[in-house]
């Protein structure tokens, strides 16, 4: 078999892809042939290296977007029930913001002393450590008529889905306790919220 | 079954059932792989990242499908190469340029990782003719098989072969001239 024959075989080789006859004659010209050799390591290097290629991280979320297209498609039709994505009525809205809030600005703004289980759960929090959480809340509310209507109202959407999210996903972490992944979403929630507060803040 | 096997299923019932938060769940470990092939294949953020979305709405409309009998990645996967490969068709870059070696993307539009050694390599895929970049994406990136790809994109096995050929030939001369 010539260096050429070989070289278009090469492909095959490393794919498996050559009959027993085949593969022995292209294995007995490597064996004698150091030009097709290194052809043939670098190829499976080139193969091994492909194989490794990481994921690539999106620039910007994509999440809020996905959320908003896909939302409606599981909002309960009709009588406005407590589905799973259900929507509170506006009049409801407060307290699950606040709530919502407190935890979120929690994370963000650790105190001394603030306990938390190993796995990063938060315990019981104070009357103290939640007074400037909803200081930053009743500042927001004070604002509430400074600011476009469409933005306050797609912020307590955003703050509304997010706590139903919190809540979801404390759900299932009392089914999976040690479920890293399901921790870290949840830290990850709190974070968005922590994020769309701190922006609201500088509105 | 292992933890995140275990996890990732329960993540795929709830988000069956209309959980929406599961379903971010499912695509918070996901979208990176996803969004990575988007980019390879198309060389362009914005247009990965506009697909990317894209490929989840539709994973979500399309949950009630997956049975279970693979990997929900697998499945995923499955739709998001669907959806690359419809959009490569609607960019007209298929027929074509399915010999054509030229327009080729600015290396600039495919850096995106860190290792000096990977970008070397992204950027050489970056600079393949669609369709050899293509078949090289899928085959040896992402582990598709020829008859798998043939199934995919219409093309003949053949045609698979040759186009991964000369992606590999390309690429180990782009990478060592």
């Amino acid at each position: 078999m010539t260096c050429r024959e070989t070289l278009d075989h090469l492909d095959d080789l490393i794919d498996g892809r050559l009959a027993a006859g085949e593969r022995q004659a292209v294995r007995d010209h490597l064996a004698g042939c150091l030009p097709c050799s290194r052809e043939l390591a670098a190829l499976r290097r080139l193969q091994g290296r492909a194989a490794e290629l990481p994921g690539v991280t999106p620039r910007r979320d994509l999440w809020p977007a996905i959320r908003d297209r896909i939302e409606p498609s599981v909002e309960p039709a009709g009588d406005g029930g407590a589905g799973t994505n259900a929507r509170l009525a506006p009049t409801r809205r407060w307290w699950p913001l606040a709530a919502a809030a407190a935890l979120a600005v929690a994370v963000l703004l650790p105190r001394p002393g603030s306990r938390s289980t190993p796995d990063g759960r938060a315990t019981m929090r104070t009357e103290a450590d939640a007074t400037p959480r909803v200081l930053l809340l009743e500042t927001l509310e004070a604002r509430r008529g400074e600011l476009p209507a469409e933005s306050v109202h797609a912020i307590e959407s955003d703050l509304e889905i997010l706590d139903h999210a919190i809540r979801e996903i404390e759900g299932a972490l009392e089914i999976s306790p040690q479920s890293r992944r399901l921790r870290l979403l949840l830290a990850d929630r709190r974070q968005q919220e922590a994020e769309l507060l701190k922006l609201l803040a500088r509105a | 079954m292992d933890e995140r096997t275990s996890e990732e299923r329960l993540l795929v019932e709830r988000a069956s059932a209309g959980d929406v938060p599961a379903f971010e769940g499912l695509y918070r470990a996901h979208v990176d792989r996803i969004h990575g092939l988007c980019l390879r294949m198309l060389g362009d953020w914005q247009q990965a990242e506009d697909l990317t979305q894209e490929i989840f709405v539709k994973a979500w409309e399309r949950l009630g499908t997956y049975r279970g009998e693979s990997r929900f990645y697998t499945w995923l996967h499955r739709v998001g190469v669907n959806e690359v490969i419809g959009a490569l068709r609607r960019r007209g870059r298929w027929q074509d340029r399915f010999t054509a070696p030229g327009d080729l993307p600015e290396p600039s539009t495919v850096r995106f990782t860190e290792p000096a050694d990977g970008v070397d390599l992204e950027r050489a895929i970056g600079g393949l003719p669609p369709v050899a970049r293509m078949v090289f994406l899928l085959y040896d990136v992402e582990g598709y098989r020829h008859h798998e790809i043939a199934e995919l994109t219409g093309m003949a096995e053949g045609t698979s072969k040759a186009n991964l050929h000369r992606a590999r030939r390309l690429l180990r001369k782009a990478l060592h001239p």
